[in-house]
């Protein structure tokens, strides 16, 4: 891993706020993402995570703040600048089936990227193929819809098709959203090795903590629009210091056979956007919440080497021990 | 704990149950030969992938099969009868009042053109025809405050699309308990439900199990949530019950070798980034076309020459464990 | 497409429609060549007669031979009902396309113009127009399609707006599709399906559109053969020949049903929600 401060960000949100109407969805969230590193935003529906990356991609201007792809200001592109943008940066979604144009095959789905793009199909086509030996399929798919294919295939086929251009920027939402626990790892364990393999920088959206462990060097965790914590995913995920954080990771059951854990669940729900709390926005639901948390929104503070927490509480102040 | 439920008589005894649809590729062969028993006051989970047959076997036992059924074979005894050999509409009695079920999505089970309030009185009425609206309204808000609506009394005017997916997973849990059923069948309650949500819908289980005795058939997705709170757990795999018994036990010593390759594929905290993840090979078989002998010896590292001869039974290993394989 | 006809063809009512509308195409497209005199060759010495060897349905008030005239009046009338459909589904679909993407003020002006046209009689309509410019068979087409574009234009924007949203639209935009390409490529072809069932049903509207406007004489001048003309004149002889009305009216009556059955047929055949899998 590159040290941060040495190399130049890929991506770079400055204080970006999204407002749907006057309901904000994204609040000044900042942050670095560096050549060859996976970070993760993770948080619960309504958090803003899909507003976050869709202003990321530049498919809605920001309210306020700035999106920066390769030091240039996205929202500024134009013309040859904003189509090589749009080669440089893919995305594979959620609902991979959904995301395929129903009435194409797979051959003109994964061959789409290149027409649009005028690259020459014939002397990419052979790259074409060994890509979707990569990502596991067989050629006799190339001739199917995405209706004759199953959910694991569709997934497979979103994958290639967001790596055809080369892309330096991938940003992949949910991508085991739905799957079996048999291929989930096999799917993790594709897009690790492509990244190695194509040197891809990943931005990813995941509800899954142990899929985002598996994966991600780092790790932003949203809530209500607000990043309430960023740091190293070891960091953020063993040792998290917000409460919000904590609670997350305590909520998902683990596997321990014969062993129960019996962890408070975090009382109440998200709050409506519309109407979000005075001071600090998880105040409602915080075990640890006082006067101050319901006057005061916490400003960010630095713990140690990029961990940052937005809480007048945090679980440790003392830098983590890595 | 590791009390096995064939030590007391079960509430419900499947035995040989055997299920097909009719479809475009011929028969579809979605439960074979399954045999297993609900214990009493147990929480049993049904785990396999999709396609497994876990939702078919579930709704087996109340009958509310697809009208493509063309085959249902062997035996569900419950109370001294044979399910799948009583008349419709002495079935359709035991629906609501002695068997419940709720669904990952609880918009599918609410009527969204009647309150809630009435849709919890309506659905007492077969247990209780006698009692006034008002008590059966009382025992509604009690139920609700109870799975944790607050101001349950008020929101018994509101409409489910008025209620978030969280408190409407809350309101088909009250409802499955307000019918005092025998048995709760809850199919991936916790699935469309943010984690924070999932943990206190989890807790709530965990509590209300305290005081319902009833049997719950838990069919989960999750590996955790199977471990966290059931005692008994069935694996299907392509319509075969592969391996059943007391949850600790299988989960922490699994003997067939689709349980061991499928609790491998459970990431967990001590993970280390990058490395690489354990999966299944191959996909599950297609029900119109299953293999010859074990089902899973296609995708099985051990499969050996007798696994593709032929089905390997189901045999009892003792401490209430069975497990279908021919090499254990 | 060849899966389409065959569920329309497992159908009993779209078998007869296909072939009604088969035979429809047939008369009108091929008929020309297969009839055995000029449609507009007059012989008053010949005329009302009924059905001969010579003349299969007989022969008008001028003698002219009834099959050659309906012939060229089924000509007419496809020409009609199908440049009238082509130019209504296309202007229809841009502006209900253009309807679900414009910004609030633009799209409520798209709706009021189509509220406006369907809230105006075509029949009062059609004769405003022809009061004012004479009658044509250019200007039979263009009413007609003005009056159905609101038919269209209502269905691509509800189409449309179902589809805006869908991820495979957005995963076009991140490849860096342009709105056109989007247009052409993904979106039309995907909402096209219940707008050419809808084009198909319109088909016998327009047909009998037309008859009605001849009929009046305000649709296709004379001598040129429509069916609505052939009524026309059947009626004000009525009482010499009964056979113009009846082989008229029954061709009008077999025509419209024939589409109108195959329309039916062809949105159960196309729409996934009617469709019963086997």
């Amino acid at each position: 891993m590159s040290h941060p401060l040495l190399s130049l960000a890929l991506l770079s949100l400055d204080g970006l706020s999204l407002n749907y109407g006057t309901v904000p969805a994204v609040r000044a969230v900042s942050f670095d993402l560096h050549p060859g590193e996976t970070l993760s935003v993770v948080g619960e529906s309504g958090s803003g995570k899909s507003s976050l990356i869709r202003t990321a991609l530049g498919l809605v201007p920001p309210t306020a703040g700035t999106v920066r792809f390769d030091g240039r200001e996205v929202k500024s592109l134009r013309g040859r600048e904003a189509k090589a943008f749009r080669r440089d940066v893919q995305m594979i979604f959620q609902d991979p089936a959904a995301a395929l144009s129903p009435r194409m095959t797979v051959r003109s789905l994964l061959a789409e990227p290149l027409r649009i793009h005028g690259v020459a199909e014939r002397d990419t086509w052979p790259g074409v193929l060994d890509l979707l030996r990569r990502v596991g399929l067989p050629e006799s798919v190339l001739d199917k819809h995405p209706h004759q294919i199953s959910g694991g295939q569709a997934r497979r086929v979103g994958i290639a098709r967001a790596l055809v251009l080369r892309p330096r920027l991938l940003v992949a939402d949910e991508p085991t959203a739905g799957l079996d626990l048999s291929v989930q790892g096999d799917i993790v364990n594709l897009l690790v090795g492509l990244q190695r393999d194509f040197g891809l920088t990943i931005l990813m959206v995941s509800h899954n903590l142990d899929v985002v462990r598996a994966m991600s060097d780092r790790v932003l965790v949203l809530y209500l629009g607000r990043a309430v914590e960023v740091g190293r995913a070891e960091h953020v995920l063993n040792v998290p210091a917000h409460p919000y954080t904590r609670a997350l990771l305590a909520a998902v059951p683990r596997f321990d056979p014969g062993n129960r854990h019996r962890a408070p669940p975090l009382r109440g729900e998200v709050p409506s956007p519309r109407n979000p709390p005075s001071g600090c926005a998880f105040h409602p639901r915080c075990p640890l919440a006082d006067a101050r948390c319901r006057a005061e929104e916490p400003a960010e503070r630095i713990l140690t080497d990029g961990h940052r927490v937005a809480c007048h509480h945090p679980l440790h102040a003392v830098p983590a021990a890595a | 704990m590791t009390a096995s439920p064939q030590e007391a008589e079960p509430l419900i005894a499947i035995r040989n149950l055997s299920v097909s649809f009719a479809t475009g590729a011929g028969p579809a062969n979605v439960l074979r030969n399954v045999s297993l028993d609900l214990g009493r006051g147990r929480v049993v989970g049904l785990v396999g992938e999709s396609g497994s047959g876990k939702s078919t076997l579930a709704s087996a036992i109340p009958r509310l099969l697809p009208r493509n059924l063309s085959r249902l074979e062997g035996s569900i005894r419950y109370g001294g009868r044979d399910l799948l050999a009583l008349p419709d509409r002495e079935l359709a009695a035991l629906r609501g009042t002695r068997f419940a079920m709720i669904f990952q999505d609880p918009m599918a089970a609410l009527n969204p053109v009647f309150r809630v309030g009435t849709q919890l009185v309506d659905l007492q009425r077969a247990k209780r025809p006698k009692d006034r609206r008002r008590a059966l309204l009382a025992r509604a808000v009690a139920m609700l405050a109870r799975v944790g609506i607050p101001d349950a009394e008020r929101r018994l005017s509101d409409y489910p699309h008025q209620f978030s997916g969280g408190m409407r997973q809350r309101i088909m849990i009250a409802a499955a308990l307000l019918a005092e059923p025998d048995l709760l069948i809850a199919d991936e309650p916790t699935t469309a439900l943010d984690p924070t949500i999932e943990g206190q819908i989890v807790a709530l289980i965990e509590e209300l199990r305290q005081e319902y005795r009833g049997t719950i058939l838990l069919i989960a997705h999750s590996l955790g949530l199977v471990s966290q709170l059931c005692d008994d757990v069935v694996v299907l795999y392509a319509g075969t019950l592969v391996e059943s018994g007391p949850a600790a036990a299988v989960l922490g010593d699994p003997r067939h070798p689709y349980t061991r390759a499928l609790l491998a594929c459970e990431i967990g905290a001590g993970v280390i980034r990058r490395a690489t993840l354990a999966s299944i090979p191959g996909e599950v078989p297609d029900a119109t076309r299953l293999p010859q002998g074990c089902v899973f010896a296609p995708r099985c590292p051990q499969a050996a020459e007798p696994c593709r001869a032929a089905v390997p039974p189901l045999r009892a290993l003792g401490g209430g464990r069975s497990v279908a394989c021919a090499l254990v | 497409m060849h899966a389409v006809l065959k569920r329309i063809w497992r159908d009993p009512g779209g078998r007869a429609g296909l072939l009604l509308v088969a035979a429809v195409l047939l008369l009108g497209l091929a008929g020309p060549w297969m009839v055995p005199h000029d449609p507009n060759k007059l012989n008053i010495l010949a005329r009302f007669g009924g059905p001969s060897a010579a003349h299969w349905l007989g022969t008008d008030h001028l003698g002219r031979d009834l099959l050659s005239r309906l012939a060229d009046g089924g000509r007419v009338a496809l020409l009609v009902a199908l440049s009238t459909i082509a130019v209504a589904l296309a202007a229809g679909t841009l502006l209900g396309t253009a309807a679900a993407y414009a910004p609030p003020q633009g799209e409520r002006s798209i709706l009021a113009a189509f509220d406006i046209i369907s809230a105006f009689p075509s029949l009062v309509f059609a004769l405003a127009v022809v009061a004012l410019m004479g009658p044509g068979l250019d200007k039979v087409i263009l009413i007609v399609a003005v009056t159905l574009v609101p038919h269209f234009g209502r269905v691509a924007r509800a189409q449309t707006l179902s589809l805006r949203n869908s991820p495979f639209l957005e995963a076009e935009r991140v490849l860096g599709a342009s709105p056109l390409r989007l247009a052409l490529h993904h979106l039309v072809p995907n909402i096209l399906g219940p707008l050419v069932v809808l084009a198909s049903m319109d088909v016998p509207v327009v047909i009998t559109i037309e008859a009605g406007l001849s009929f009046l004489g305000v649709g296709v001048p004379p001598p040129r053969a429509s069916w609505g003309t052939l009524l026309h004149d059947g009626y004000t002889t009525l009482s010499q020949s009964p056979w113009p009305v009846i082989a008229a009216g029954a061709v009008l009556t077999l025509a419209t049903l024939g589409f109108t059955l195959f329309g039916e047929a062809l949105r159960d055949a196309i729409d996934p929600k009617l469709r019963t899998e086997p």
